[in-house]
């Protein structure tokens, strides 16, 4: 008796309803958000992952206001490299959502060279951010721990949320090449690189806050 | 489906609203205000790249309701921690 007693008839109905009614939307005879499920496990990622990356854009925002001094570490050379990385973001953007019309129209051909457009620019953006950080540790002389206006939750904070960037952008990089190989040999289909999009361009749409909060906010112009 | 030429249209604002961000950091705005124009811009922008380039525009309206819980728990935490961060600024010696 007790719970057991109660669940299996109540779960055993949910099945036999579920089996009996097969066009209503919510016993699986529809799609409750007419998207396919590959795109839809996707944007529940995206949503997770948003989470992320909104806790660490706080922290470094608390930081920044907590602590009088905050550096502003960028000259205009290094704004000039943001500024470009985040045309080379947008672009692969750009490029992305053509390959995935390209796929939807039944050019493969044209998806695949979109797609390899993307990871170009997915590469040249990680090429810039890592001389950017190279420039920040040499010359600046900004470690996770240190820097010399002794503000060292800067580098901590900057470092994790640009790291933790990057690090999406590596791994977009690897997941569109993946799918163009894929697309080469006839394997998979316009979903998978629709959901494939949808990974690349929320990691544009993160760089679109991290830009102007990080880089602009502490220019040195 | 959007065509070529229309995401070619968003691709280009979009470049102009970043450069309109860039130009905006030299006149030294007072800071709470550069912040307050920055993030009304990056809204828009995100706006732009969600909307159109991840389609959500064209989506039913309960996909768009799955993302409300993230956008109220990202609100609640500025406000949530932003004026704590101020106050402990005052705190200090």
């Amino acid at each position: 008796m007790g719970l057991p007693a109660v669940a299996i008839p109540f779960l055993g109905k949910l099945i036999l309803s579920t089996h009996t009614q097969p066009d209503t939307t919510w016993a699986g005879g529809g799609s409750p958000f007419a998207i396919g499920s590959k795109p839809l496990g996707m944007w529940l990622f995206v949503v997770s992952d948003a989470l992320t990356f909104s806790t660490f854009l706080v922290i470094y925002t608390y930081a920044r206001l907590s602590n009088p001094g905050w550096p502003s570490p960028f000259g205009p050379s290094s704004i000039a490299q943001a500024t470009l990385m985040t045309f080379v973001l947008l672009t692969s953007s750009y490029t992305m959502a053509l390959a995935v019309n390209a796929m939807k129209t039944g050019r493969r051909g044209r998806a695949v060279r979109m797609l390899l457009a993307t990871v170009g620019l997915g590469l040249a953006f990680v090429g810039l951010h890592i001389a950017e950080w190279m420039h920040l540790i040499r010359v600046e002389g900004v470690t996770l721990a240190a820097n010399p206006w002794n503000q060292p939750l800067f580098g901590a904070t900057f470092f994790t949320l640009t790291g933790l960037h990057m690090a999406h952008v590596a791994a977009g990089v690897l997941y569109l090449a993946i799918v163009a190989a894929a697309l080469s040999r006839n394997k998979l289909d316009a979903h998978d690189v629709e959901t494939s999009g949808l990974y690349w361009h929320f990691v544009d749409l993160v760089w679109m806050f991290i830009f102007p909060l990080v880089y602009l906010m502490s220019a040195k112009l | 489906m959007l065509t070529n030429a229309a995401m070619t249209k968003i691709w280009l604002a979009l470049l102009a609203l970043t450069l309109l961000e860039v130009a905006l950091a030299f006149p030294h705005l007072s800071p709470i205000l550069f912040l307050l124009v920055l993030l009304a811009l990056s809204f828009g922008k995100s706006i732009l790249i969600a909307g159109w380039f991840m389609h959500l525009k064209f989506e039913v309206r309960s996909l768009l309701y799955v993302l409300l819980p993230f956008l109220i728990v990202c609100i609640g935490l500025l406000l949530a921690f932003l004026p704590d961060a101020a106050r402990l600024k005052e705190l200090r010696p």
